[in-house]
């Protein structure tokens, strides 16, 4: 049974979780620095627009680990969707984050949500 | 860099890092917010755990990745043993294949080390802000970039070091709403990337999927997946699009 406190132990696996980070993060770098072939570059035009969604959208449905439709219990999917609005209107980056966060707490503040 | 003429002399220049300086400040100010409380709690939980606070600040400075370490020490310390995790945080980190594909070309012009060292600082934070600047034709400066990712990596080793030091003392970061300050920052990175209806298209695509995904019980696969498909579909439907407007343009050489 491996100890899973000693310091070896963590050590080691230290050592795996950088290799599996840095590798998928620098291995592109230097394989396509130079000249993309043109569907990859039409496909990379869609990829940041995916990302981002693909990790923000689930946060939103999924507050506090379950998921939720309702609305203001689910108060990330409230909060997201009012977020959204505000930053259509003031196309602000800063702003929109603080707006965010004031909001949340907010309405934690009012007792509208937990 | 500087572009014109003037911009040689030693003051222009040290007015012009400073201002790269300042962007990049700018830049990271917002993941900062958001990284200090994560980082917090990742301290906590592995002080709780019985990991070395050495090895916890070790781990957020050389692996910098929220997901990847939270799920490194959820299955380590279930003894899932080295394969398992690995494997997993490696599932996890898929989705920075992608990131470093779309950004590869925009830092083509980085020495070898400096892009290492830039691809090493790649989290999904990061690589929404920039990849942002680059597409609004942002041209590469090398202080900037480095200002914002040191900056960013900085608060989320501190914000372990807090952690890890005083894991006994429950701080609650709910009423500030420091808890919704990332997914803030992916909203107001995302809506300006859905410039066309297709991007809007792939955007809830994306989203729909990557929510599917993470119900099948696919959660270390959502984003990656989801990702790929999403972007699949929305290069599919531009070239469509495109032959389409080509076909018509045949049909009506006037129009």
């Amino acid at each position: 049974m491996t100890d899973l406190t000693s310091p070896a132990n963590l050590l080691l696996l230290l050592v795996i979780c950088i290799a599996v980070t840095v590798v998928p993060r620098v291995l592109p770098l230097f394989v396509f620095s130079r000249q993309t072939p043109e569907w990859l570059s039409k496909w990379l035009n869609f990829v940041p627009a995916a990302v981002m969604a693909a990790l923000v959208v689930p946060d939103l449905f999924f507050y506090n680990g379950s998921f939720s439709l309702s609305i203001p219990d689910n108060l990330y999917l409230t909060a997201g969707i009012v977020t959204v609005i505000f930053c259509i209107i003031t196309k602000n980056f800063v702003g929109t984050i603080l707006f965010g966060m004031i909001f949340v707490a907010g309405m934690r503040w009012f007792g509208l949500a937990c | 860099m500087p572009h014109s003429s003037l911009a040689t002399s030693p003051e222009a220049q040290n007015a012009s890092c400073a201002a790269a300086v300042r962007l990049g400040a700018v830049r990271a100010l917002p993941i900062m917010l958001g990284y200090l409380p994560v980082a917090f709690a990742f301290g906590v939980l592995t002080s709780q755990a019985g990991m070395p606070a050495s090895l916890a600040c070790a781990m957020s400075l050389l692996v910098f990745s929220g997901s990847g370490q939270f799920i490194a020490i959820a299955m380590w310390f279930s003894g899932a043993g080295y394969l398992a995790t690995g494997i997993s945080v490696l599932v996890t980190n898929l989705r920075y294949l992608l990131m470093a594909m779309a950004m590869a070309p925009h830092v083509g012009r980085l020495k070898p080390l400096a892009r290492f060292i830039f691809g090493w600082q790649i989290t999904d934070e990061l690589f929404a802000v920039h990849i942002t600047a680059f597409q609004q034709g942002w041209q590469l400066n090398r202080t900037a970039i480095f200002s914002a990712t040191f900056l960013a990596q900085a608060s989320w080793v501190a914000g372990t070091v807090i952690g890890s030091l005083c894991g006994s003392i429950v701080t609650d970061v709910k009423p500030l709403g420091l808890d919704f300050a990332l997914s803030g920052m992916f909203l107001a990175l995302l809506i300006p990337q859905c410039t066309d209806r297709l991007h809007i298209l792939t955007a809830v695509l994306a989203g729909i999927f990557s929510v599917s995904l993470r119900f099948a019980g696919l959660e270390a696969w959502n984003v990656v997946l989801a990702s790929v498909l999403a972007a699949s579909v929305g290069t599919w439907l531009s070239t469509r699009e495109k032959s389409g407007i080509a076909k018509n343009r045949e049909d009506n050489p006037n129009d």
